[in-house]
């Protein structure tokens, strides 16, 4: 079985590094984009299965970036995780306008991002 | 033998036989009853190693996570070369893994014994550019080099030079050299827990020297370029 594909979007290399010392047993993948722009590209040449994505970010913030990804018709069921300090009511409505799967806050929680992977990707 | 040739059991015969067989179905029975007895011991011991691997697996988990929050925030502060990055360390650790988004940090200017504020977020650095060394719980923290968490932790716009959820020293060459404060915390982070305790630890021990050697890393390249 190929092993399945995790994009980590964030502008913070501290975020990044935590991903990847926290997934990175599970077998899966890890690909690391630090913008909006980089993560759209990233996307659409590798496929990831799964992705985590910060809003707050330069060129192109998550929101953004999300709203683009869904217009591919092959990302329409993708897990898109947006990840960000702003977890209030207006934030997490505008993550989901923009076609976002869930909404996970900061501060990184290893726990709560390994349950999310298993969750869509499955053990 | 042909069906003429069967003779009907006489009745005392067939009582018996069927009693014998009555008497293997009991003990029949009774090695089926006590297998399933076996069986769902075996079942119990499989379901409490089943719990017992995952408790131990949740809680090996619990602690690669913690280990990886102290390695990365040790790795960031370690890694950088130049004042600013480790600045931009402190502030990314205290965003991204801690929780919030109000921060500042200080420099202790010892003819003045005042402490100056070098770089901040989420506050208005107005009312904390100047603190003289042992005012409030920063200037408190500067003096003693006491890590001080406050027992109920601020939420994010209350921050006050007399209001900390947390300051830590800024150690360098075995003396207080400044300060890290911790104001309001993010909305859904409700207090600060042990976890958060190793890491401000950790930036006690650590923020301070990693400032230092990028600093002096910093005037040896300026030396080597003029």
């Amino acid at each position: 079985m190929s092993r399945k594909k995790i994009l980590l979007v964030d502008d913070s290399n501290t975020v990044l590094m935590m991903h990847r010392m926290v997934l990175h047993g599970l077998n899966h993948e890890l690909l690391f984009a630090r913008d909006g722009c980089e993560a759209v590209e990233k996307a659409v040449a590798e496929k990831p299965d799964l992705i985590f994505m910060d809003v707050m970010m330069p060129k192109k913030t998550g929101l953004d970036a999300c709203r683009e990804l869904r217009t591919h018709e092959e990302f329409a069921k993708t897990p898109i995780l947006l990840v960000t300090t702003r977890g209030e009511p207006q934030n997490v409505e505008a993550g989901f306008e923009a076609g976002c799967t869930e909404y996970v806050t900061k501060p990184f929680d290893s726990a709560q991002i390994l349950s999310k992977v298993r969750h869509y990707l499955g053990d | 033998m042909s069906e003429e040739d069967e003779v009907p059991a006489e009745p005392r015969d067939e009582s018996a036989r069927l009693h014998e067989q009555v008497r293997e179905l009991s003990a029949e029975l009774q090695r089926l009853r006590t297998r399933e007895a076996e069986l769902v011991a075996q079942v119990d011991a499989l379901e409490q190693a089943q719990r017992l691997n995952l408790a131990r697996s949740s809680f090996a988990e619990e602690q690669a996570g913690r280990l990886s929050r102290l390695y990365v925030a040790s790795y960031r502060l370690n890694e950088a070369r130049d004042p600013r990055q480790v600045l931009e360390a402190i502030q990314e650790i205290i965003s991204n893994i801690i929780g919030s988004e109000e921060m500042g940090i200080f420099r202790l200017d010892d003819a003045s014994r005042t402490l100056s504020l070098v770089l901040s977020s989420g506050i208005e650095p107005g009312p904390f550019s100047s603190i003289p060394l042992g005012s409030g719980p920063i200037g408190k923290v500067a003096l003693t080099g006491e890590t001080f968490v406050a027992p109920t932790a601020l939420r994010a716009g209350q921050s006050h030079p007399d209001e900390v959820s947390a300051c830590v020293p800024l150690n360098m060459e075995d003396r207080v050299n400044g300060a890290i404060a911790i104001f309001g915390l993010l909305p859904q982070k409700l207090a600060l827990e042990e976890v958060d305790r190793e890491l401000l630890t950790l930036l006690a021990m650590q923020a301070g020297p990693a400032l230092q050697r990028a600093e002096k890393y910093g005037d040896n390249v300026s030396a080597k370029d003029s």
